[in-house]
């Protein structure tokens, strides 16, 4: 249980840059408008390329997103189908699931932010579950600092002793890196101790379009993030993860294999997270 | 579209006074065969001017038109009732003192320039300008230390030209071409209205063409509107001139036909006075489609094309029966629409359509017992939506249980509510002075009855007196959640001194009822006040 929470944090990356929908209005011709409002200005340019500047993380912000119950295995096909022009196609429009709400918190005044001290915001890793990931957004990436607890009596805390580096900025299909960590000696999940030396290669892999529930991405990143965790018994875990991020509204689905997968084209997730309204 | 929709008739009115050309035969053909030069490039005959005077057909300019100012006295139209969940009130209050300060006054102008070139040849231009349109008084003045200002400045949109379009008579028909608006009233003006009213402030125009006949004793026409032509060839080339439509797709185009049997005012006056019975009727209907749109502010390319897939359909029925001293009215309106991505995002496509069955329907039954007095009882009905707020002028922020205002669709419940249902009569339409002119905006999500008299009690002087009142169809759009909503009463004074001179006091008293309880704060609403005065100098 202590490693799977704690593999559930590693690969928790950013987690709510969407913002609310804009409802119609007689200016804008009675239309709904989804980017960015509320003052972040962020306009799609379609180059294929996501720059900083493209995602936002604005704490205080909601999230929506419809996904499988917690402890179920939900079927998935994250290899989609070939679009042509070297593009793929996502269908992610069931309606199956449940809708989870993911709330981006300030970091400031958190029971944690004195471990912390660099964090700006944290938020759930999973929406099924209360854990929190603590980040930091910087000029050139998006990095897991360490998890924590909703609350201080959940006697989880664990801290990176480097950050994981999730999002390294721009993302362009290619792109790939790999970050080695080890959590600090004082980690603990659920008040007992806990240790690993993780292990995480990220790879943008694929560019197309992203059918959820509700709306469509045309153009989306597919981003691979293979976290493997090795444990002071000499025991391992491995998990692999896609993120799927458009420009301007960030994360907008998730799939996340059953512990042990090494088929990268796994039918199976233990989370299957997109975007709802 | 309402506007597209109400040429149909408005034609139907030209075609029908029309003038019929006196034709002589020209000489223009003779003059121009004589003409030495006239196929020599470059040069321009020295008598052409003289030539083109002497033969021009007995054209005719008329201008008409209004100068209004208007002057409002509100008091208390918050109601007294303290804030929505997303307001600070139903209606914006004094800002400089927080508290027994709830009384506000208006002043503002416009003049109507309506001018028609009757060229000759059956041909006329026509055309309407609006000069300091609804232009507040002392709302521009000169200087930021405004107790200094000595004078004021001009608007920086001083002049709109609102309509300019041209009409021949055609040996089958009327031909119209330009931007136009309804010229008249189609019914009973609930749903489109030409806005020529002294007291209107609404208008709607459109560039179309449009082609009237008569056949079989009704008027029968066909109308295209280019309601938007999209974006044009100077957002890539500017330096193409003029700009040229650059994609079809993105086009709104709107289809509207009508037939109606339909008198003129003039005509149905000799026949009233006559006590003949007669019947008035029209049908219309139109349709609107789009399949592309650009995303606002985007360069056009693939990428900031958005599948729009826009389809509406608008019918309408009106019929009214002159029958001796009695006159028997009503319309029927339906709206229906569907937008398969209602997005303006080209990287976030809605998968989910957008949709709207709307319906407004009025009934009247007018009494003239003698030429000096008048009475009416009228029934109006606008369907409603069950989302909080009566849509009449929705923003961007989603509406919460108590809201006056808001969206009337909710894409984040479970299941998602996709249709807006709630019919809007035309802002033009007024049935009194305060809560729904003033504080909804429109009559929308709910009926109504109105009875009302006038009297002429001297040559040049009438009092108008009505009530009316309203329930919400859904409660739950109310800022309560309750449905009956108000009883106003109305009454008014015209002086009318032949036809130049127009004015009209108006005194309106609101009774709020459950409808605007603030029940978060346990507050009722209280009394509402206005004064509405018009003077119109008319030419």
């Amino acid at each position: 249980m202590r490693r799977a929470a704690l593999l559930i944090v590693c690969t928790a990356a950013c987690a709510a840059e969407t913002v609310e929908p804009r409802l119609p209005t007689p200016t804008d011709g009675g239309f709904i408008t989804l980017p960015d409002s509320g003052g972040v200005a962020c306009r799609p340019n379609f180059d294929g390329v996501i720059a900083r500047d493209e995602v936002v993380f604005a704490p205080g912000v909601e999230v929506r997103y419809r996904t499988n119950p917690s402890g179920t295995a939900a079927p998935v096909d994250t290899r989609g189908v070939d679009a042509g022009n070297g593009r793929r196609r996502w269908d992610f429009s069931s309606p199956a699931g449940d809708r989870v709400t993911l709330s981006l918190q300030r970091a400031e005044g958190q029971w944690f932010a004195a471990t912390f001290p660099t964090a700006q915001y944290a938020a759930a890793l999973d929406p099924r579950r209360s854990d929190l990931g603590v980040y930091r957004a910087g000029d050139a990436a998006v990095e897991l600092l360490g998890v924590v607890g909703a609350a201080e009596s959940a006697g989880t805390s664990v801290v990176y002793e480097s950050p994981v580096e999730i999002l390294r900025f721009p993302l362009r299909v290619g792109a790939t890196w790999t970050v080695e960590t080890r959590t600090r000696p004082d980690a603990t999940v659920e008040r007992l101790p806990v240790a690993s030396q993780d292990r995480y290669l990220v790879v943008v892999d694929a560019r197309g379009e992203v059918r959820t529930p509700a709306i469509t991405f045309t153009d989306a990143l597919r981003v691979r993030v293979e976290v493997t965790q090795r444990f002071p018994s000499g025991s391992g875990a491995r998990r692999i993860q896609y993120l799927w991020m458009a420009e301007c509204y960030g994360e907008v689905a998730r799939i996340t294999s059953t512990d042990g997968e090494l088929n990268p084209d796994f039918t199976s997730a233990s989370e299957y997270r997109r975007l709802d309204l | 579209m309402r506007c597209a929709l109400a040429l149909s008739l408005a034609l139907a009115a030209g075609a029908a006074s029309a003038q019929t050309p006196t034709p002589r035969p020209g000489d223009e053909g003779a003059a121009a065969a004589r003409e030495p030069f006239r196929d020599a490039p470059g040069v321009t005959p020295l008598h052409e001017p003289l030539r083109d005077t002497a033969n021009a057909r007995d054209t005719r300019i008329r201008v008409r038109g209004f100068f209004r100012t208007r002057g409002d006295v509100g008091l208390n139209w918050d109601l007294g009732r303290g804030p929505t969940p997303s307001l600070p009130a139903v209606w914006p209050t004094p800002y400089a003192e927080r508290a027994g300060r709830n009384t506000q006054t208006n002043l503002d102008m416009r003049l109507r320039l309506d001018a028609t070139a009757d060229i000759g040849w059956g041909v006329s231009l026509h055309g309407r300008l609006h000069v300091l349109d609804n232009l507040r008084w002392g709302s521009v003045p000169e200087g930021e230390f405004v107790g200094g200002a000595v004078n004021q400045s001009s608007p920086p949109d001083p002049i709109q030209v609102r309509q300019l379009y041209a009409q021949v008579l055609l040996p089958f028909g009327m031909l119209y071409a330009g931007r136009m608006g309804a010229l008249i009233d189609w019914g009973t003006g609930f749903f489109i209205n030409a806005g020529n009213g002294l007291d209107d402030d609404f208008g709607d125009v459109g560039d179309r063409v449009a082609f009237v006949a008569p056949l079989g004793g009704l008027l029968w026409s066909v109308a295209y509107e280019l309601t938007a032509s999209g974006v044009g060839s100077d957002a890539l080339r500017p330096e193409i001139k003029p700009a040229f439509d650059l994609d079809p797709s993105d086009d709104v185009r709107t289809f509207a036909f009508s037939v109606s049997r339909w008198d003129a005012p003039a005509t149905r006056d000799r026949r009233l006075a006559a006590r003949r019975t007669t019947v008035n009727f029209g049908l219309l209907g139109a349709y609107r489609s789009q399949s592309w749109d650009l995303a606002p502010g985007s360069t056009p390319a693939i990428n900031t094309a958005i599948r729009r897939d826009l389809d509406a359909f608008v019918g309408d029925a009106w019929l009214r029966a002159d029958v001796g001293s009695f006159t028997f009215e009503g319309e029927f309106a339906y709206v229906g629409f569907r937008i398969g991505n209602a997005s303006l995002d080209p990287a976030a496509a809605l998968n989910v359509e957008t949709t709207g069955q709307q319906i407004g329907a009025l009934l009247r039954a007018d009494w003239r017992a003698s030429p000096r007095f008048f009475a009416r009882v009228e029934f109006g009905y606008a369907s409603g939506d069950s989302r909080p707020g009566f849509g009449a002028r929705p923003t961007n922020r989603a509406a919460r249980a108590g809201d006056l205002d808001g969206p009337q669709l909710d894409l984040t419940t479970t299941p998602r509510d996709t249709n807006i249902n709630n019919f809007r009569f035309h802002p033009n339409y007024r049935v009194d002075l305060i809560m729904w002119r003033r504080i909804i905006g429109t009559v929308t999500d709910a009926w109504y009855v109105r009875p009302m008299v006038r009297g002429r009690i001297w040559s040049m002087l009438s009092v108008e007196a009505s009530v009316i009142g309203s329930v919400a169809v859904q409660p739950n759009s109310t800022p309560s959640g309750r449905a009956p909503l108000g009883v106003e009463a109305d009454l008014g004074l015209v002086y009318e001194q032949e036809h130049g001179f127009v004015a009209r006091l108006d005194y309106g008293l609101l009774i709020p009822l459950a409808g605007w309880t603030n029940v978060v704060r346990g507050v009722d609403p209280t009394l509402a006040h206005a004064l509405h005065l018009v003077m119109a100098f008319r030419y």
